[in-house]
């Protein structure tokens, strides 16, 4: 015989340790607290970090070399705006609702890949196809991500009470999106599997790399 | 000790997906008030009003102490991780978002707190012996007879000791829900997991102490 559980079958249980006395709170010394930024301060180092990742990759295309801007492939100057509108607030979004949040940036991941391959199919052209070739423009690629995934993490340090894997990771991917924008307005090859694979290095990687490692760093 | 036979009043087979939010209905309009005023509370605090933190303290570190004494057993070490607790939502102020709700996001530190201690001594599954002897209550009601007392002495103990034995994440969930009076929802945020996941966690958790209480025949 079988029955449902009732809401208040969990209240038959009772609280072991409902019959503690109150002992007085312990103390808490506010003087020795070590100095924390409030929401003001938090909003500025966040608006500057985002201003210093930007000021980052140009000063590295600059760096390393533009390649010709009237030769820049339209699709992929939007990609990169685009994918970061989408990705940064799914991991900004205040604590409620885990599988919608999660479902998000699932989703918001999923649509980023896609958008890079659609826009790499787009604009594929002629190119280098060699290993080197794939090798130095990911590294260089990656180099673009690391810089903004170091500065968001630092940025949003001690943000997620909880899930600061998956939030830090969204972080890794806008970040890795920033970077695989940045390296093309470098990098004149247009062959696809080098876009595929030399300029998604930082799609891929930095997610993986922000949420193993960041999340450390940004969990509250 | 001998075994008192089982109890014919305990349930058979209740299904999970029959829980549902009860704490969110036995939410009174006072705790309501609380809530509403503790967030007011930690909103002044993450805007930089530095006074309202003795308040918060006040009035969130009583219930933030039993959440964490009903994880860990021990009331020294419940009031150690309640500074560490602390010490990290003043870390974090500036990252509370504004308009959210601060019991579940000071509920989710607190877990991470008691997580990264256990993590140290990796014994989040259970707690000590010493832990629940040092944690034991008076067990009856003043003036109760010798039998009522002898009853809810042995209940407690087998309560504290399956509270003890649990899995951590059935453990959280089942406090949270059950103890603390949480909604499932606000549970789910706190454990960064669904609400369905949160409901599961819980009825094993009631199933084992089901299973415990029935076999020393004091039910549920």
């Amino acid at each position: 015989m079988t029955r449902e559980l009732r809401p208040d079958d969990l209240f038959d249980v009772p609280d072991p340790f409902a019959a503690s006395e109150p002992a007085p709170l312990p103390p808490l010394d506010l003087a020795s607290l070590p100095a924390s930024p409030d929401r003001g301060r938090v909003q500025a180092l966040r608006l500057a970090a985002v201003i210093v990742a930007l000021a980052f990759e140009a000063l590295l295309v600059v760096g390393i070399g533009a390649r010709e801007v009237a030769r820049l492939p339209r699709a992929v100057l939007g990609y990169g705006v685009l994918a970061l509108l989408l990705a940064s607030p799914v991991a900004l979004l205040p604590l409620r609702g885990a599988r919608a949040r999660r479902g998000a940036f699932v989703a918001v991941a999923l649509l980023a890949g896609a958008i890079f391959v659609v826009a790499s199919l787009l604009s594929a052209g002629e190119g280098d196809r060699s290993a080197v070739a794939m090798a130095e423009c990911a590294v260089a690629a990656l180099a673009m991500a690391a810089g903004p995934t170091v500065l968001a993490v630092y940025a949003m340090r001690h943000a997620f009470a909880s899930g600061a894997g998956w939030r830090t990771g969204a972080l890794g991917l806008a970040s890795g999106l920033l970077g695989a924008a940045a390296i093309r307005l470098h990098c004149p090859d247009d062959a696809l599997a080098h876009l595929l694979v030399a300029h998604g290095a930082p799609v891929l990687l930095a997610p993986l790399a922000a949420a193993l490692l960041g999340a450390r760093v940004t969990r509250a | 000790m001998p075994q008192a036979p089982p109890s014919t009043a305990t349930p058979s087979e209740p299904a999970p997906q029959a829980l549902s939010s009860a704490s969110s209905a036995r939410r009174s309009p006072e705790a309501a008030r609380l809530s509403a005023e503790l967030d007011r509370l930690m909103d002044r605090y993450a805007s930089g009003d530095n006074a309202a933190f003795a308040e918060l303290y006040r009035q969130l570190a009583p219930r933030l102490r039993m959440f964490l004494l009903r994880l860990c057993g021990a009331p020294r070490l419940a009031d150690d991780l309640l500074q560490d607790t602390f010490l990290r939502v003043h870390r974090a102020r500036g990252s509370f978002t504004a308009g959210a709700a601060v019991v579940p996001w000071s509920y989710a530190i607190a877990r991470n707190v008691y997580i990264d201690h256990s993590r140290r001594g990796r014994d989040r599954g259970r707690a000590s012996l010493d832990d629940l002897e040092e944690s034991a209550q008076p067990l009856a009601a003043p003036g109760a007879s010798p039998h009522a007392e002898l009853v809810g002495k042995r209940t407690l103990d087998v309560v504290r000791a399956t509270l003890a034995k649990l899995p951590a994440m059935q453990r959280e969930a089942f406090v949270l829900v059950r103890f603390e009076g949480m909604s499932i929802a606000e549970a789910a945020a706190v454990l960064d997991a669904s609400e369905s996941a949160v409901k599961l966690r819980a009825f094993r958790a009631y199933e084992a102490f089901r299973a415990a209480l029935g076999a020393t025949g004091e039910g549920p």
